[in-house]
């Protein structure tokens, strides 16, 4: 991965956004009646984490198919 | 606490929402860009900043940019990224941010950086620290209690070594102070209750659990949720009781008695003792596990007889709202040079005394006319090494019983004075390792001043 700046990126924001969607649901489980608020981003970045996912797919293997 | 300023510098909405909910009890600002948040801190007022480096995916870390922006303006920049390599940790430190945490972490993060945060202001009002919250001039006293502060944000235990009336409850209180948590400080004195009233006390019961229990009550435990347990002389629990509240303190989950369900509860301990606790330990009256729950920062507290330069501050504090007290040359001399076996509370207890009188100037002989109800008093006028006190015990047990008795109570309390450190007390009182072990070792109860086997003790 040295050599592929590119996919370090991914990964790191991969890595942000996960770290910041499991403490969503840390946030959640502790105070049930912020869903509402925190449902929609936390919807919103599981997409983005997928989007990343798919795009790291793209790079190493030029594979864009959804499976 | 006061309302702090904080703003939270991050591209992703949902990573701000995070940090918004640790910080709901604050005025909060947001910024997603670099040329935002610099908006922001040049507008001033803030206090805290937490900055996520890499601003968008294609960002170079640009939140470094606004660290030394941040730095100048006074504000507590904390950064918050999934970049953990040491070398952007160094260079964002370089670059004047106060703390560093890997985000997903805020939990674990949040509370203590506030309460380093508010540590750090605190810093500059020091002097009201130790002028109205904690009176001491002692710089070793000062170092201890900052360094409480310093952990009082976090949940580590922490246990206050000290001799009775040196003000171990007054710190276990600021401590709780200067903490995050929001319930009550609960104190409750371990030596004052047997073994069943201690339980009763601690864990609360139900209506009918045992014989009187007209009404449920709710106990310490269940009191002290979200806020702080100060439990004083925990040495004198026993290893029973000791069990009981390692698995509540363990598992922050309890049985009052008489109760079917368990009850939860999130309260932070603090404890404090006179005895050694290592000693304890070594002698079977302390279980090891249950020691190491309550084992976190040891803040040791010197009798007031060894910071004689805080004696005069603690009259002027005492006497406030009394009479004012002007103290000849000979009567603070006497009382710099009195033992104070009761500390500060027998200090309070003679500015009271004095206060009370008719003298608004007081004198050696007002200082002796109160003191002299000590046994223990190491007045000018005192008449010997050996107190009344000593004296009648060697009559009654013996003489080497009350040496013995002596010896034990000189070592025990330098050790304890020590934080349990057993090199220090061999050196400080000159004596050898296999005499400190013996001063150490339980004793039966003697009045002879002979073990049961007839030796001498």
């Amino acid at each position: 991965m040295g050599d592929r700046p590119e996919l370090r990126g991914l990964l790191h924001d991969l890595q942000s956004k996960s770290a910041s969607l499991g403490s969503a649901a840390r946030l959640l489980k502790g105070d049930p009646s912020s869903a509402r608020e925190m449902l929609p981003l936390m919807i919103q970045e599981t997409k983005e984490i997928l989007l990343c996912l798919r795009e790291y797919r793209k790079r190493i293997a030029g594979d864009v198919s959804d499976e | 606490m006061d309302k702090l300023k904080i703003l939270i510098v991050d591209d992703d909405k949902l990573a701000q929402k995070v940090l918004a909910g640790h910080l709901g009890a604050h005025e909060l600002c947001f910024a997603s860009s670099l040329a935002e948040a610099k908006r922001c801190v040049e507008a001033g007022r803030l206090h805290i900043c937490f900055i996520d480096l890499q601003l968008g995916r294609d960002d170079d870390r640009s939140g470094l940019q606004l660290i030394p922006l941040a730095a100048a303006k006074g504000v507590y920049s904390v950064v918050v990224s999934s970049h953990d390599s040491e070398e952007l940790v160094d260079k964002a430190y370089g670059l004047g941010c106060d703390d560093y945490y890997i985000k997903g972490n805020e939990e674990a993060n949040v509370r203590s950086i506030l309460g380093k945060y508010l540590q750090k202001r605190s810093a500059l009002g020091v002097d009201h620290l130790f002028t109205r919250q904690f009176i001491t001039q002692d710089p070793a006293t000062k170092a201890g209690i900052l360094d409480a502060i310093k952990y009082a944000a976090s949940d580590l235990p922490i246990i206050i070594l000290g001799p009775s009336g040196t003000g171990k409850t007054s710190l276990g209180r600021l401590i709780h102070d200067h903490s995050e948590r929001k319930g009550e400080f609960v104190a409750i004195n371990c030596s004052a209750y047997t073994e069943e009233l201690l339980e009763a006390e601690l864990f609360g019961y139900k209506k009918g659990a045992f014989t009187g229990a007209a009404e449920s009550r709710k106990g310490r435990l269940a009191q002290a949720d979200k806020g702080t347990l100060f439990l004083d002389e925990i040495g004198t629990m026993s290893l029973n009781m000791q069990t009981k509240l390692l698995k509540a303190i363990e598992e922050r989950t309890f049985y009052p008695l008489g109760a079917e369900r368990p009850e939860t509860s999130d309260f932070r301990v603090i404890s404090a003792t006179l005895e050694d606790l290592q000693g304890l330990i070594a002698q079977g009256r302390l279980r090891f596990d249950f020691f190491q729950r309550i084992h976190g920062l040891t803040v040791p507290l010197k009798p007031l007889a060894q910071r004689p330069c805080d004696i005069l501050p603690l009259i002027h504090f005492f006497a406030k709202g009394l009479k004012r007290l002007s103290f000849s040359p000979d009567a603070k001399s006497c009382l710099l040079s009195h033992s104070w076996p009761g500390n500060a509370r027998e200090l309070k207890r003679l500015v009271g005394l004095l206060a009370s009188g008719h003298e608004g100037r007081v004198t050696r002989e007002h200082v002796l006319r109160h003191l002299t109800h000590f046994p223990s008093a190491r007045t000018p006028s005192s008449v010997g090494f050996v107190t009344e006190d000593q004296y009648r015990c060697a009559l009654r047990d013996g003489l080497n019983g009350s040496v013995d008795r002596f010896t034990r109570e000189i070592v025990q309390r330098n050790l304890a004075e020590n934080g349990g450190k057993k090199t220090r007390t061999l050196s400080a009182l000159k004596i050898s390792t296999r005499l400190l072990y013996s001063a150490l070792k339980p004793r039966p109860e003697s009045r002879t001043g002979r073990t049961p086997d007839g030796r001498p003790a």
